[in-house]
């Protein structure tokens, strides 16, 4: 049985660049059905446009199963990213938490 | 303490450099603007270029050098992000490819220069 209250919920820190890649790439993982999925990055610093591809594939899969994707960005240097590659309808974007939370609960209600 | 006008920060176009590389020109940074927003903009647009280096200019088992040339005017910063290698705007992962769309976002002009190697050449007008 499904809990209606769960969050799968992955969280990455710091400054996110292309150094990083592969541990970003290994952190946005979908592994099929289930809860939506929040990416917390309210601990990063610092991103760029590697996050977004990698951002992009993973809310892609999750598309393909059907989980809904909610993230958190606190960083307004990552906010603004977002902006300037075009991207912000892509995303279901939050600067907090709670937020995020009650819109996945909601959409998958 | 004076501010430097110019800088030059050289590293092997190598993942990691990308932070070194911020790493030096945040401190460059600090000591020339104190506008945040600023400087979080430059350094993301230079992120790029230097990003575009080391996915791009090298065959990775052989990488050469990334440099970050930086020249501070009354009015204005400029960035030149140089490396020897060949250029390569093809992206290979779905979803790359934002890289100058975020660079022309941003700086106030932007131009490449593709004759012996790679030089992205940046401007911001200060604040």
């Amino acid at each position: 049985m499904n809990d209606k209250n769960a969050v799968d919920v992955i969280s990455l820190a710091g400054e996110l660049d292309i150094g990083r890649k592969q541990e970003v790439r290994d952190a946005l993982e979908v592994r099929g059905p289930g809860s939506p999925l929040l990416v917390d990055f309210s601990d990063v610093t610092y991103a760029d446009s590697t996050v977004i591809a990698e951002l992009l594939r993973f809310r892609n899969e999750a598309d393909h199963v059907d989980r809904r994707v909610a993230v958190v960005i606190t960083s307004p240097q990552f906010d603004r990213l977002i902006t300037y590659a075009g991207l912000r309808a892509a995303f279901d974007i939050f600067d907090d938490d709670r937020d995020a939370r009650a819109f996945l609960l909601e959409s998958d209600s | 303490m004076s501010v430097p006008a110019r800088i030059t920060l050289r590293e092997r176009a190598v993942p990691s450099a990308a932070t070194a590389l911020r790493t030096g020109l945040r401190a460059f940074l600090t000591r020339l603007a104190p506008d945040p927003r600023w400087q979080d903009d430059v350094l993301t647009a230079v992120g790029e270029a230097v990003a575009n280096a080391v996915e791009h200019a090298y065959d990775p088992h052989n990488p050469g050098e990334v440099s970050v040339s930086v020249r501070a005017e009354r009015d204005a910063l400029v960035v030149e992000v140089r490396d020897n290698g060949r250029f390569q705007t093809r992206e290979q992962t779905p979803g790359r490819g934002h890289g100058l769309n975020i660079m022309h976002a941003i700086a106030d002009s932007v131009s490449i220069d593709k004759a012996g190697g790679t030089r992205i050449r940046l401007t911001f007008r200060r604040t």
